[in-house]
């Protein structure tokens, strides 16, 4: 992974990398970025958002956003990429997450003389500064990336401070559980090391679920009484437009019995927003999901993201 | 004569499957390819298409064929062991167990194999689905096995118990996953011969070719026990022995081609009765018929899944049971009709 190296930096970095033996990639100047191949969510979004897109000739099946990658040709799930496929299109450059492979497709790729990065990405706000830094580096947009970023952590730290003066007021969070249904039957809840946690932490919420469990598992209607949720979040909204809190609440009604059921307080949020990672639009969505957690009255409200 | 036919059309289909993909290559330029590599060309070639050709496009012709020939030989056995048309690797296990195998790798994988060499890393899946295969086939024949030799009715109902008992496991496998896991939990379930390297080429060859010119010795045999097995005994077989070689040979076959593959159905089952239907049930001219019509199947199929949906690619299992499966029940369909 590339690292964006300040000026000044710069040539210092170059010495302790010849001096350290340092990957190959610090050394490495420039990218062709004529033709570029996008696996991931995030990353496809990040390089739109700074004002790359045009870059961009066939994205992964997670890239959803913005509108304009709907056209463009699709690569599959990220994890099974076609070499082939990839190299009909004649690429200059590959960008995604490390999630990305299988590794004999990147491999083939490689040899055939298309650039790989595959960028190291969790479920942090850090990781998205990363991703912004090294993507704007890449494609030669560092003031872009700067800003993006600014305005990014600008959301974030609103959210974080609508959180610490609740919790300072009540001496506690808000519970908030992650819903994934499906047809009625019992409900998924997001446990630990999932995008959707991440989402709520980021939001200032409090996951009462991630203590419990990794992933997503189905929970019985009393492991939902006992987690108490004051807000229930669930991926509607322009993902899944049909489904709004009503529905939710026919489809399961013992959710009226939770808190967050009593007081109406269940939130749809975008779910393509969690499919592929934590991307540009995150403190957008984290500080309108804040905004509905800490709000005094905070009635049923859908999340425009 | 259909051995001859089906000997002539494989080198087409070869040069048809390398031709043939997301980037086009005209057959005059597969020649000149490959015959600058044997050694004696002089055309002028494009290096992208060489290396497509030679990283790509060939080890996966190389390894669809084999794989191809494989399930289709294995296929052919079990049903003249079984003597029962619908017999298929899956019924006596190896696939459940080599699912289960593979499930067990990619979802504790990373527990189980902690520390080991990052070879045997990488190929932990393919091992641990060999090693399900061939633990649960060994089971079933265990199972069916008393004191009076192998009853293959009971090997069937064990079977189904293995099946169930298997899911069951990859169930739970499922449930413990995480999301990726899952993804790769179903990919790998749905077959792909897109991880084809000339590495794997070279194991999987070494191990299956053998094991489906052993399974072709067995046509006369096969032919016996097509009598029934006392008849067999009689004929001078020792049925028995027979038996378990076949079992092993059948288990060494599918394992290892799930193993590097995924799941690929329908090519074992479907293959030996097109062939049975063309030139009927002699087992001397069925298995070296099935090898070859397996492979070019699977070479179709393989096309198919790389080229609908490009860029990306459709698993090979689900273009092997669109296209198998209702061939099957048209088949089925005119048989009917036959008898009645």
């Amino acid at each position: 992974m590339k690292n964006k190296v300040k000026p000044a930096l710069r040539i210092m970095a170059t010495v302790l990398a010849g001096a350290a033996l340092a990957s190959g990639a610090l050394a490495e100047d420039s990218y062709d970025i004529n033709r570029i191949v996008s696996a991931g969510n995030g990353v496809t979004e990040i390089i739109y958002a700074l004002g790359a897109g045009d870059r961009v000739i066939a994205v992964d099946q997670t890239s959803t956003w913005p509108e304009a990658v709907n056209e463009l040709p699709r690569l599959g799930y990220h994890r099974q990429l076609s070499a082939e496929g990839i190299l009909a299109l004649q690429p200059t450059l590959l960008i995604g997450t490390q999630d990305m492979g299988p590794p004999a497709t990147l491999a083939q790729l490689e040899s055939a003389g298309v650039e790989v990065e595959a960028l190291s990405v969790d479920f942090s706000a850090q990781s998205i500064e990363k991703q912004i830094k090294s993507l704007a580096d890449i494609l030669d947009r560092e003031s872009e990336g700067e800003a993006l970023w600014a305005d990014i952590r600008d959301s974030l730290d609103t959210a974080k401070a609508l959180a610490t003066s609740y919790e300072q007021e009540h001496q506690k969070k808000v519970p908030v559980l992650f819903l994934l249904t499906m047809g009625g039957r019992a409900p998924s809840v997001a446990g630990k090391g999932t995008a959707a946690n991440a989402m709520i932490a980021l939001a200032g919420g409090y996951n009462p679920a991630a203590d419990q469990f990794q992933g997503y598992k189905t929970l019985s209607n009393e492991a939902l009484f006992l987690l108490a949720p004051e807000v229930i979040v669930f991926p509607g909204s322009t993902s899944n437009p049909d489904m709004t809190p009503e529905k939710l609440l026919e489809q399961m009604p013992t959710l009226k019995q939770t808190p967050a059921g009593r007081n109406g307080r269940i939130v749809a949020i975008d779910g393509n927003l969690l499919l592929g990672g934590l991307g540009p639009r995150t403190g957008d969505v984290a500080l309108s999901l804040a905004k509905t957690f800490y709000s005094e009255n905070g009635k049923t409200n859908s999340n425009e993201s | 004569m259909l051995l001859v036919v089906l000997a002539c059309l494989l080198p087409v289909v070869m040069v048809i499957s390398i031709g043939v993909g997301a980037v086009p290559i005209p057959a005059s330029e597969i020649l000149t390819i490959l015959f600058d590599r044997l050694g004696f060309g002089s055309g002028v070639i494009n290096d992208q298409s060489a290396l497509i050709i030679e990283s790509i496009r060939l080890p996966r012709t190389l390894l669809g064929l084999i794989v191809g020939g494989s399930l289709a030989v294995a296929g052919a056995s079990m049903q003249g062991l079984f003597r029962n048309p619908l017999a298929d690797p899956s019924i006596i296990g190896v696939a459940s167990g080599a699912a289960l195998g593979a499930g067990i790798a990619i979802v504790l994988g990373g527990v189980l194999f902690a520390g080991m060499p990052s070879l045997l890393q990488s190929y932990s899946v393919s091992i641990l689905a060999f090693a399900g295969g061939v633990i649960t086939t060994w089971l079933v024949y265990k199972m069916g096995t008393g004191n009076n030799g192998t009853s293959v009715a009971t090997m069937l109902l064990a079977g189904v118990a293995i099946n169930a008992l298997a899911g069951a496991g990859m169930g739970m496998l499922n449930y413990i996953a995480d999301e990726t896991m899952l993804r790769n939990l179903t990919f790998w379930q749905m077959g792909s011969l897109g991880g084809a390297t000339w590495e794997l080429v070279l194991i999987c060859a070494s191990l299956l070719v053998p094991v489906v010119l052993f399974l072709g010795r067995y046509g006369l045999v096969l032919n016996a026990l097509l009598l029934g097995e006392s008849e067999a005994r009689h004929l001078g077989i020792d049925v028995q022995k027979v038996k378990l070689q076949l079992i092993f040979l059948t288990a060494l076959a599918v394992g290892v081609s799930v193993s590097v593959s995924g799941i690929i159905g329908f090519v074992g089952l479907v293959v030996p009765h097109l062939i049975r239907l063309a030139v009927g049930p002699d087992h001397r001219i069925l298995l070296p018929a099935s090898a070859m019509l397996g492979g070019m199947l699977l070479l179709a199929a393989d096309m198919v899944s790389r080229t609908i949906v490009a860029p990306a690619e459709l698993p090979i299992g689900i273009v092997t049971a669109l296209m198998g499966a209702p061939f099957f029940l048209s088949l089925l369909w005119q048989q009917r009709k036959r008898i009645a």
